[in-house]
């Protein structure tokens, strides 16, 4: 008898067989929290024993396809609830009672959503006279049909981020390469698909999803202010207030991101050549050679920063070398800093400390002279003025006439002298530039 | 007096017994207990027991695939439950005896 229960045991039917799985799997549920392996020891086989003993208890209803079957089907009656059923399947076992030592102490997550939850229902009842209008189901309905929109928007502005902050240039919405294009186009594919429900393992789907729209809601502003940008229109007090916003966090980004300051936007500070940041500059001289302790002003007499002023502190990328590197300025005999005198020469990461003014060199450490990019210049010009080989613009300096030059360049090459005595300097002699500049630190 | 109270004490024993006589699984069990007279048992309490006996190492458990249905899990005994075993019979039997001389003669009396 015991053994051989297929003969004792009639096959139930398929709704009989539905409703045993269902009352087993709400007993499971009242066990649950003993963790799957207990589970599993406590109601392993459950379903034969409750069919088993149904067929005991009501043999002819089990029976396959009876139609009056409706009476036994209802488990509850004879097993009670499946609660219960588990309480005293729990006791037995030795196991504790679900639920009350569980729910008196709350964790802060089930404390974080019961507020939610509280804040959520008060919220909705204190809007409720507006909620409950034909129009606001109107605007719901209208704001459930745009939300493709929405999708794609919110990935495009990620994708944008994701450019601004990797080419560490500026939050812009209008991508200037066909790369940031590509960026923020396969951003606004992946916030869609992931709105879908695709490419996105189902636990994440929740999170990633508010992530996402988070970030796009954070990036609004952005937008806004490179869309006043390039416009150019004048937005009034909120548009130049968001362009504040946005010139602070580029500079945040910029500086955190410790990255090279090439890749830009050239009309920045500083000085471009095609399209890329100058970090340093290097003059020579009529004859190609290489000059030194070189100011230069433009045309209004406003100093030729490579490194503009709020920037001071940020580490550049050298060709040619191992960096990160801190440029600092020259010092001119009035003590003042000056930053328009080239080449710069720069601090290694390992030679700058941060204290509470900033950051400062590390005491004997001096800055190094940066490699040229050539000992000599390609090209030479002619001494009289006449008209140079070949333009190059880039290598070589604007073809100044040097009877038209207030003073000769060759006298401000403080080439030899400044190696030999850095403090002194050779710059006493009188000099049209405003300030008489001497190197800061010895060479090399 | 409700017998599910006096059947708590001794639900280990009987079931250990019911095995020990033959494998069993859930359900089988708690017809061979009804069988024998325990009918108030219930088969939750069954299945419990037989849970915690086998977490305690007193019975063994394997799985038997139904042709007919929802495969069954089978109980045997082990060693150190036929030694459980053993010692819960010869308590209950002294206690039994013990309760027995103490109720009995009154109910012969009354």
């Amino acid at each position: 008898m015991t053994t051989d229960d297929t003969s004792t045991t009639p096959a139930p039917g398929a709704m009989l067989a539905a409703h045993v799985r269902g009352y087993a799997q709400a007993v499971r549920l009242h066990v649950a929290d003993l963790g799957p392996e207990v589970t599993e020891d406590l109601t392993g086989g459950l379903e034969a024993d409750l069919t088993e003993a149904l067929a005991d208890a009501a043999p002819v209803a089990a029976r396959a396809g009876d139609p009056h079957d409706d009476v036994v089907l209802d488990l509850t009656s004879y097993f009670g609830t499946a609660e219960a059923y588990a309480t005293e399947l729990r006791a037995a076992a030795g196991l504790p009672p679900a639920g009350p030592a569980r729910r008196r102490r709350p964790g802060l997550r089930a404390g974080v959503a019961a507020w939610w939850s509280r804040a959520r229902t008060r919220w909705a009842g204190r809007m409720e006279p507006l909620t409950s209008t034909p129009q606001w189901a109107s605007l719901r309905t209208l704001g459930r049909e745009l939300r493709p929109v929405w999708w794609v928007a919110r990935g495009w502005l990620i994708g944008a981020l994701l450019v601004a902050w990797f080419a560490n240039g500026p939050f812009s919405l209008v991508p200037t390469r066909a790369g940031h294009f590509l960026v923020m186009a396969g951003a606004a594919l992946v916030s869609v698909q992931w709105a879908r429900g695709r490419w996105l393992p189902r636990q994440w789907l929740p999170r990633a999803g508010v992530a996402a729209t988070a970030l796009g809601v954070l990036l609004v502003p952005f937008a806004a202010a490179t869309s006043s940008d390039v416009g150019r229109t004048d937005a009034g007090h909120g548009g130049a207030t968001y362009e504040a916003g946005y010139q602070d966090a580029l500079n945040q980004l910029r500086y955190q991101s410790e990255s090279v300051a090439y890749g830009g936007v050239p009309g920045d500070d500083g000085v471009w050549v095609d399209g890329m940041q100058v970090s340093n500059l290097f003059a020579f001289d009529a004859d190609g050679d290489p000059i030194k302790g070189v100011q230069l002003y433009d045309d209004r007499g406003r100093p030729v920063r490579t490194v503009s002023e709020d920037a001071t502190a940020e580490m550049w990328e050298v060709p040619q070398t191992e960096g990160p590197w801190y440029f600092r300025p020259a010092t001119a005999a009035d003590g003042r800093e000056r930053w328009n005198v080239y080449p710069l020469r720069a601090l290694p990461e390992t030679g700058v400390e941060w204290g509470d003014e900033g950051m400062a060199p590390v005491v004997g450490v001096q800055p190094e002279t940066m490699p040229w990019p050539f000992l000599k210049a390609p090209v030479t010009i002619e001494p009289d003025g006449a008209a140079p080989d070949e333009a190059d613009g880039e290598t070589a300096p604007e073809p100044v006439p040097s009877d038209d030059a207030p003073e000769p360049a060759d006298d401000a090459t403080p080439d030899d002298g400044s190696s030999q005595d850095p403090a002194s300097g050779t710059s006493d002699g009188p000099r049209p530039a405003p300030t008489a500049v001497i190197d800061a630190s010895p060479e090399r | 007096m409700d017998t599910t109270q006096l059947l708590k004490g001794v639900l280990d024993a009987a079931v250990l017994a019911v095995v020990e006589a033959e494998d069993g699984y859930g359900y089988d069990v708690v017809r061979r207990l009804r069988s024998q007279g325990l009918d108030d048992v219930g088969d939750a309490s069954v299945y419990g027991t037989l849970r915690r006996l086998y977490a305690d190492g007193a019975l063994t458990s394997y799985v038997v695939p139904s042709a007919a249905g929802p495969h069954r899990k089978y109980y045997g005994i082990t060693t150190h439950g036929r030694q459980m075993l053993a010692i819960q019979r010869k308590e209950w039997q002294e206690f039994a005896a013990t309760v027995g001389g103490v109720l009995g003669t009154r109910n012969e009396a009354a």
